[in-house]
């Protein structure tokens, strides 16, 4: 074996330097946050090549070791069983209801539907329906003036339960309180109708859910809540 | 042309002509007639429990009305349809030739009429 001192040297020094060269460049890397080992997006992704965090690693999950759909809800603690018809109810219903609360909230940050009650998964879907009809009934209260019982609604029959006309009764007991509080509105006591009888308004409107009250309106302000309540639907649409 | 009659009761003393479904339905709050945009009109109506209105809807050319109308206007029809509806619900849909379309109507009862005829030509 043949021995050349000045190969040797040139071999040494330029590991010397290429190793003086690797630890400068990791000092300057470590400085401004560098990791050759950090992960980056896969090619052909619109992220692809960028520098991606290490802890979506730990995070990633094989499409095929997702939990499945159990058909199972949890309800006050405990688990029930639910039809596929059901699962996909209560996902509409949810939907929905996050979507009103999402409404309600850029205009009245605070508000809050009434607590519900209910064991089974049918009552949870009416829940998130009652919810999402309050949340629009909100939304109506603020956005339109008119709408909700005014501020001369004083007395009020009880609505009939289906979609009927007011009764003779019915349409007597609306005039007599028009004629004592006036328009539930505007307080006005005639009501413009030839016949001298007041509008039956039905609080909350049929269009936001199902109404519990009759005020007496005046003419003026039915129209205009009328011309409300179709702008307000022509929106929701 | 078919002239079409429509018995209707609708829930808030009035009922819109439009040409589309998405509508701010002008409101007459000193008087409560006719009010119109070229968007929308809104026609007052008999209040429901005091009966039905009766809706008469057709070419002029075959209405022959002679009075003066109550509401002579433009309305723009952009789906070539006159689109009549209340506040809840969906009423007729009338084909009309133009997308602007040119509205008469008469009322026999400036607030609260049970008569109401609309006619339609070519705007």
């Amino acid at each position: 074996m043949t021995f050349n001192s000045g190969e040797v040297w040139q071999k040494l020094a330029y590991s010397n330097s290429y190793l003086r060269f690797e630890v400068r460049m990791l000092l300057l890397a470590l400085k401004a946050g560098f990791r050759p080992d950090q992960p980056r997006v896969p090619a052909g992704t619109p992220d692809g090549g960028q520098w991606t965090d290490e802890g979506a690693r730990g995070h990633v999950h094989l499409a095929s070791s997702r939990p499945r759909a159990t058909g199972r809800v949890r309800i006050n603690g405990r688990w029930q069983t639910a039809t596929p018809d059901q699962e996909a109810r209560l996902a509409v219903s949810q939907g929905r209801l996050l979507e009103a609360l999402q409404k309600v909230r850029k205009i009245d940050p605070g508000w809050k539907p009434n607590p519900q009650a209910y064991e089974t998964i049918e009552g949870y879907i009416r829940a998130n329906q009652w919810s999402t009809a309050e949340a629009y009934f909100r939304i109506f209260q603020l956005q339109a003036t008119r709408v909700g019982p005014g501020p001369y609604a004083r007395e009020w029959i009880p609505a009939p339960p289906t979609n009927r006309r007011l009764t003779q009764a019915e349409q007597r007991e609306i005039n007599r309180i028009g004629r004592k509080f006036g328009c539930h509105w505007c307080g006005r006591q005639d009501p413009g109708t030839p016949s001298g009888n007041h509008v039956g308004d039905h609080q909350m409107p049929r269009s936001w859910g199902t109404p519990t009250r009759v005020y007496p309106h005046c003419i003026w302000c039915s129209a205009s809540q009328g011309g409300l309540i179709k702008h307000l639907k022509s929106r929701r649409r | 042309m078919v002239v079409k009659t429509l018995v209707i009761a609708p829930e808030y003393v009035s009922f819109y002509v439009a040409g589309r479904r998405e509508v701010t339905p002008p409101i007459d709050l000193d008087y409560g007639r006719i009010a119109a945009t070229r968007e929308c009109i809104t026609v007052p109506s008999l209040y429901s429990n005091d009966g039905d209105t009766t809706v008469v809807v057709g070419p002029l050319s075959e209405l022959n009305q002679t009075l003066t109308p109550d509401h002579d206007g433009l309305l723009d029809t952009p789906h070539r349809l006159l689109m009549l509806s209340d506040a809840l619900i969906d009423i007729a849909d009338i084909p009309v030739s133009s997308t602007r379309t040119h509205i008469r109507i008469w009322v026999n009862h400036p607030t609260q009429p049970d008569h109401v005829v609309i006619g339609w030509a070519d705007g």
